[in-house]
């Protein structure tokens, strides 16, 4: 048994305004009293009549009794209107039909002598007008005190001729005495049905309004949604096909791999030393220590850094999603794999620098002294949760970069985060000063260049993150255009990291490579 | 042609029968015949008021009262059609309910036994003798076939105004307008209204002696916010909720024919009605220009959830229903070609 909800108002509202807009339908339909729908924007015919001049036109006078079964007295006398309009009105009201030809000549006659109360008590006083006000049901509240003294002129029987002349006089002062009061009241009820009238449209026209609202939002909306699903769509498709075109790369690299090719690419994959021209002046040793000693020095202390990669979390549980096993390449002094390991991972780092290798084995670190290259093709397909690198793509000549970027790609899984860090040269000090602390960098990398590494490799969602900008305190005050713009190129983020997530294979791509497969 | 048309009177009694009687002297008369409209009065009680209504109508012969030849004779209700004439085509709006589908067989005593038989009688003999019988719908002839054994056509007319029908976006609710009375099955559509699960608005409209009970109904559900009675609506107002609507109700029990069905048609509106509705099944298809289902609260409230769930879907019904009637051929100058038997002509 379900318990009814108790209604709102506003549910009340809804059905009170559904009915109401019916009604403002139905209203055109008896106007137009055709078989055809009202048009779209059929409120602008409303309007049409709302904003047009009140004087236009000369509506039939009909047209203002309130109730044509109770007329009274002021708008069945026309105060306002033409003996012609009165007469057209009384015949109307009291017996229901247009003037005779006879009857309006001789009462136009009369008029001017016996003003319109006397023609009115005699048209009362007719067996006609009483049949037709009877069979219509029509009250006449007045006519009594009107018709008396006709009724009593005509209990004088004979002697009645005589009495007419008098009458007629003292109706016509009557009528003298009273027309000021009946016109006011005829102005007053000509302009209450035009203000009803008026309402009654100000109601269709905005209750239309409202309806017209109504459709033009659901169509608008349905659109909006209809372009943004195609252009998700699109952005989908286009990942998916750089995607499929790692794939493809991959299987015709499988195929042109000829055995002797083999060695050849061993050989290659011996570890480039990335330490300056002139090693041989300076010792591997010796180079490390200060290189570890630099670090200390320029890079700030070990719990900036990690709040600093605390930025990163909302990776760590994208990653976790398929799996716990993280590679670091360039480890360094191990900030970010104890990051790792807090948040489950089984990290697995790798450097060349034999000081920040033994620094991290201290802390207990599972760390390869090796090249991130050979370490990377020493993993298998689809294995790793996360790859990252944080300044190293600085450092490494771009084919290196290309090919690990791609060895990444290979030994991630399917919806596994791949990030590199690296400094921002978005920042002019940083592109052109602080980049070359480092003896060891290369030349600075831009965000739009390392999106298309990571897109061109079949990543999908690559975006930038941009962090650790001047504080507030270096920036140049003020907040105009220019300044801020001084400051944007001046003082923004320092670094940027470049973040994709690896993408299912699409089906089709995963077949036909197979099947290529197969066929070799 | 002379044409005299038949029909009985029950004095300020005004309902469908009247607009039907109206129908069909006017398309007579449109299509260049003379037509004399014969209204006989009638009473449904005392039984003795029925036995005399018989009687008078078998008295009449109309095959050339004062001299003046009658060419035709049409009849259409119970007991017009026992007047005699040598071309007489009988058109069944109804028979006599009370002695027939309405025959209450615990509820019987010796003079509506006698009632009942007489009336069998007087339908067997002049709905035999009549020289083409017709039925309003296949219902109707069906209970012709069963009571009496007699063989009725079905002749199917239009609604009222058909011309006028239109159709606009649908806004929400469903429409049911028809008296308010226990075997229309208003309190059917109320009791649904309960087990929606879309926020479909149901309006009612008409009045009739259960408005007290279906208003009690409502409230007693605290469904006011859902189901509105709206009483009489002006023909204006009835095209408008008709062309507005999502969905057209008609699920009465053991309708003879019902202009509600068509008139949703011309609207291009689906139409949702009960396995035991008679005359709707005639017109409706299930789930192509409506749906039947069983006379039951939460298989109409499924019913009106589907329509709600797939507009445009219920949308194509409707038009398909609009092309399904102009389909069936229903129209005025197709009954007074049967009638007179010039179909073919």
């Amino acid at each position: 048994m379900t318990h009814p909800t108790p209604p709102s108002d506003r549910e009340f509202g809804e059905i009170d305004s559904l009915v109401s807009r019916i009604k403002s339908v139905a209203r055109r339909l008896e106007v137009d009293d055709t078989t055809q729908a009202p048009p779209p924007f059929a409120y602008r015919e409303a309007l049409g009549e709302l904003l047009a001049s009140p004087h236009s036109g000369e509506a039939s006078p009909l047209r203002y009794i309130a109730n044509r079964h109770v007329p009274t007295l002021a708008e069945v006398f026309c105060a306002d209107k033409s003996d012609e309009v009165f007469l057209n009105t009384a015949y109307r009201l009291l017996l229901n039909r247009a003037p005779d030809e006879s009857g309006l000549e001789s009462y136009l006659a009369q008029l001017p002598k016996a003003g319109r109360l006397y023609v009115l008590a005699d048209l009362l006083s007719a067996d006609e007008t009483q049949t037709s006000l009877r069979q219509r049901g029509v009250r006449i509240d007045w006519q009594a005190n009107l018709t008396r003294p006709i009724r009593l002129s005509r209990k004088l029987g004979p002697l009645k001729r005589l009495t007419r002349p008098f009458l007629r006089v003292g109706y016509r002062l009557a009528s003298i005495v009273m027309r000021p009061r009946l016109q006011v009241l005829a102005r007053l009820r000509a302009m209450e049905v035009r203000s009803q009238r008026r309402d009654e449209l100000v109601r269709d026209v905005l209750l239309e309004i409202d309806g017209e609202l109504q459709r033009t939002n659901e169509h608008v909306s349905a659109e909006l949604q209809r372009l943004s699903e195609k252009q998700r769509a699109q952005q989908q498709d286009h990942t998916a096909f750089w995607s499929a075109l790692q794939h493809y790369r991959r299987a015709v690299e499988r195929m042109v791999a000829a055995p002797g090719a083999f060695s050849q690419s061993q050989a290659e994959s011996e570890p480039p030393r990335n330490t300056p021209e002139s090693a041989g002046l300076l010792s591997q040793a010796r180079f490390d220590a200060y290189y570890l000693a630099f670090e200390d020095a320029c890079r700030g202390s070990e719990e900036d850094i990690r709040r600093h990669l605390m930025n990163y979390q909302p990776l760590l549980e994208a990653a976790h999603h398929v799996g716990n096993q993280a590679m670091d390449l360039g480890c360094g002094r191990g900030e970010w794999l104890a990051l790792l390991q807090e948040h489950g991972f089984t990290p697995h780092g790798v450097d060349l620098n034999e000081a920040m290798v033994e620094h991290c084995r201290k802390r207990g670190f599972n760390v390869t002294y090796a090249d991130a290259i050979a370490a990377l093709r020493q993993q298998p397909d689809n294995s790793h949760a996360l790859v990252s690198g944080f300044h190293i793509a600085e450092h490494l000549p771009f084919d290196v970069l290309y090919t690990l970027v791609d060895e990444a790609q290979r030994i991630l899984k399917p919806g596994g985060v791949m990030l590199l860090e690296t400094p921002n040269p978005e920042n002019v000090l940083v592109g052109s000063h602080t980049f070359y602390h480092d003896p060891t960098h290369r030349n600075p990398l831009t965000p739009t260049a390392m999106t298309f590494l990571l897109t061109y490799h079949g990543f999908g969602d690559v975006h930038i993150q941009r962090y650790n900008p001047y504080p507030e305190s270096a920036k140049v005050p003020g907040d105009d255009p220019l300044t801020e713009r001084v400051n944007g190129h001046f003082c923004g983020p320092q670094d940027f990291a470049v973040v994709g997530q690896k993408v299912a294979p699409m089906a089709s791509a995963q077949e036909s490579v197979n099947g290529d497969q197969e066929g070799v | 042609m002379k044409v005299l048309l038949s029909a009985t009177l029950v004095p300020f009694m005004r309902g469908g029968a009247e607009l039907h009687i109206d129908g069909v002297s006017r398309a007579l008369r449109e299509h260049g015949h003379e037509v004399e409209l014969l209204r006989l009065p009638f009473r449904f009680s005392p039984e003795s008021a029925i036995h005399h209504a018989m009687a008078h109508a078998s008295s009449l012969d109309m095959q050339a009262p004062n001299g003046i030849e009658i060419d035709r004779a049409i009849s259409l209700q119970f007991p017009a059609w026992g007047i005699q004439h040598p071309h007489h085509t009988v058109w069944v709006m109804h028979q006599h309910r009370a002695c027939y589908e309405l025959w209450q067989e615990n509820d019987v005593n010796e003079e509506t036994k006698a009632l009942k038989d007489a009336v069998h009688a007087f339908d067997q003999r002049h709905l035999g003798q009549a020289q083409a019988l017709f039925a309003n719908s296949q219902r109707v002839a069906e209970r012709l076939a069963t009571h009496n054994g007699l063989t009725a056509t079905p002749l199917y007319h239009p609604p009222h105004g058909a011309e006028r029908f239109y159709t606009d976006e649908a806004w929400d609710y469903i429409f049911y307008p028809s008296r308010l009375e226990r075997l229309k099955r208003q309190d059917l559509l109320i009791e649904a209204a309960r087990h929606l699960k879309s926020p479909v608005k149901i309006i009612i409209a008409g009045e009739g002696g259960q408005r007290e009970y279906y208003q009690q109904l409502i409230e007693r559900y605290q469904l006011q916010h859902r189901v509105t009675l709206i009483g009489r609506v002006s023909e204006a107002e009835k095209l408008a909720w008709y062309a507005h609507s999502l969905a057209v109700f008609f699920g009465p029990h053991d309708e003879d024919y019902g202009y509600i069905t068509l008139e949703a048609m011309l609207a291009a509106k689906p139409v949702i009605t009960c396995r035991d509705s008679g005359g709707p099944l005639e017109f409706v298809a299930h789930d192509a220009t409506g749906w039947i289902t069983e006379p039951e609260a939460r298989a109409v409230a499924h019913a009106i959830d589907t329509a709600w769930e797939n507009k445009a879907q219920s949308a194509d019904m409707g038009r398909e229903g609009q092309a399904a009637y102009h389909r069936a051929g229903i129209s005025w100058h197709n009954v007074v070609a049967r009638l007179l038997g010039e179909e073919g002509a």
